[in-house]
């Protein structure tokens, strides 16, 4: 279903001027035809009346007469419009079809360089080439023209011709059909036509987006990525490489600077023994002092003593000066036991909770602590001691350590920062994706429309 | 460099100054301040089945 370029090896280019415009009129319908290309034009199809003459015999023979109403070409027969550094007439128009997809092919004249065609596949133009050697074998399964290597796109597929209108160096008709096997490299398209027992190579190089309609006057045609053509490159793939080189580096950036932010610094401790099941305890630990500014505070407990069985810290950070205060709790918990699949433990003695942004000056930190006994525990863990925290058989308690720090960094600010600055590099990832993914469509299966690329 | 890029570039400063920030001023969204809730009774236990 690709963009297809006809017919057999055209004559060599013929020395250049005169190109003058031969009318004549058509035996079907008296209308004026132009032959622009006398000499080697061997088709002429009037554009009146679509009837096929024979531009070799003096008095124009009708050759087939048209059976349907006459379209016209977008571009008009005679445009003349500079395409790549030539300036091109258009002498000739053909619509084929894959029987799945059609597209228009122009065939250009230009005295100096001889034919070359037009395509159009409804969204973007190439200009197509026949090409004067044959391609030899390079990349893997691929040929190589030039240097550059192109890959096979899908299977040999059947064209064939379903309107022309225009003059050509062939004889072309209404129903000709041809064998076309495509190979792609990104901007590029090598079409091989078998057809009428010769073989012809043509290389389609795709125009840029308003190249051709800007040259020959037509409307521009809207920028969408829906049924991208076989040999069109990805409109994302330079952005995705900026993306990622740009991600990246704000990435390195933004770790060197959690590096530079520095580590935690101890600025006070203290311990206390909680009776399990008693009553609650308040441990104060004065005089923590963080320095002007705004700092980020940690208060970690240590309980690793614990056995099936919690401690509840509730925390009160209160200025000495404001007696205003920033609350926080935790729960040190620690929990094993045996069941049929064998021992099991649960739970973190050690938990920590971190403060954001408190203002510098002199604190106080009130830390509520109360234990509780696991009374669901089906056995427990003797300690190292062989007393069950050390209790002693009456009441059993816990020793807690609270120590506070300031300074350091908070690993979630990175994390986010980090799916913050890769999510546009995936998003554009996908896009790419999405686009070969449809550009594929016809060798693969699948046909997948429902993502439609910008205007960029 | 095109102006998605451009613009995506500015973005990736943003987000890279605004941590510079949030380092500097010790913030985060994800800090556990706050006390503990009205309802709470006191119990916890293990999860394990």
């Amino acid at each position: 279903m690709t963009d297809a370029v006809t017919s057999p090896a055209p004559p060599s280019p013929p020395a250049p001027p005169p190109s003058s415009v031969r009318p004549v009129n058509c035996p079907n319908c008296g209308g004026t035809v132009n032959i622009r290309v006398a000499g080697t034009t061997v088709n002429v199809i009037c554009e009146h009346c679509g009837s096929t003459l024979d531009a070799t015999s003096p008095d124009l023979q009708v050759i087939a007469k048209a059976d349907s109403a006459l379209r016209r070409p977008q571009i008009a027969l005679g445009s003349r419009a500079p395409l790549r550094g030539t300036t091109w007439e258009v002498v000739g128009y053909m619509e084929r079809t894959d029987t799945e997809v059609s597209w228009g092919e122009y065939l250009l004249f230009n005295p100096y360089e001889g034919y070359a065609f037009l395509v159009d596949d409804g969204r973007r133009f190439s200009l197509g080439r026949l090409l004067d050697r044959l391609p030899k074998s390079g990349g893997l399964y691929g040929l190589a023209v030039d240097d550059t290597n192109f890959s096979p796109f899908g299977v040999p597929y059947g064209v064939q011709v379903t309107f022309v209108v225009g003059e050509f160096y062939w004889r072309v008709a209404v129903g000709e059909a041809v064998r076309e096997t495509d190979y792609v490299t990104p901007g590029t398209m090598l079409a091989c036509e078998d057809g009428q027992g010769e073989r012809t190579w043509t290389r389609l190089d795709l125009l840029d987006w308003g190249e051709a309609e800007s040259a020959f006057g037509i409307p521009n045609r809207r920028r969408n990525y829906d049924r991208p053509a076989p040999h069109e490159p990805s409109p994302y793939k330079a952005r995705l490489f900026e993306a990622w080189v740009i991600g990246g580096i704000a990435a390195v950036t933004l770790f060197l600077v959690s590096g530079m932010a520095g580590s935690q610094q101890r600025i006070a401790s203290a311990n206390a023994d909680v009776v399990l099941d008693g009553a609650e305890k308040t441990l104060v630990i004065k005089d923590v002092v963080l320095p002007p500014g705004n700092s980020r505070v940690a208060i970690d407990a240590d309980a690793s003593t614990l056995d099936n069985s919690w401690v509840d810290l509730d925390y009160s950070l209160t200025d000495q000066k404001t007696q205003d205060s920033v609350d926080s709790y935790g729960t040190a918990e620690r929990y094993s036991g045996y069941d049929s699949d064998g021992s099991w433990s649960e739970g973190d003695p050690r938990p920590d909770v971190t403060l954001s942004s408190i203002p510098g000056g002199r604190y106080d930190l009130v830390v509520t602590l109360s234990a509780h006994k696991w009374t669901g525990a089906s056995s427990y863990t003797p300690t190292a001691s062989g007393d069950f925290f050390g209790g002693g058989g009456g009441q059993q308690s816990v020793p807690v350590t609270v120590t506070v720090d300031r300074g350091g960094i908070f690993g979630g600010n990175i994390l986010l920062g980090l799916l913050v600055i890769l999510a546009w590099p995936v998003i554009v990832l996908f896009q790419h994706l999405g686009f070969e993914k449809r550009r594929k469509a016809p060798i693969t299966g699948s046909d997948d429309d429902d993502d439609s690329g910008d205007d960029e | 460099m095109s102006r998605h890029s451009l613009i995506y570039g500015l973005f990736c400063l943003g987000v890279v100054m605004l941590s510079v920030f949030a380092i500097r001023d010790g913030y985060s969204p994800f800090a556990s301040a706050g006390a503990r809730g009205p309802m709470f009774f006191g119990s916890s236990g293990p999860t394990h089945k």
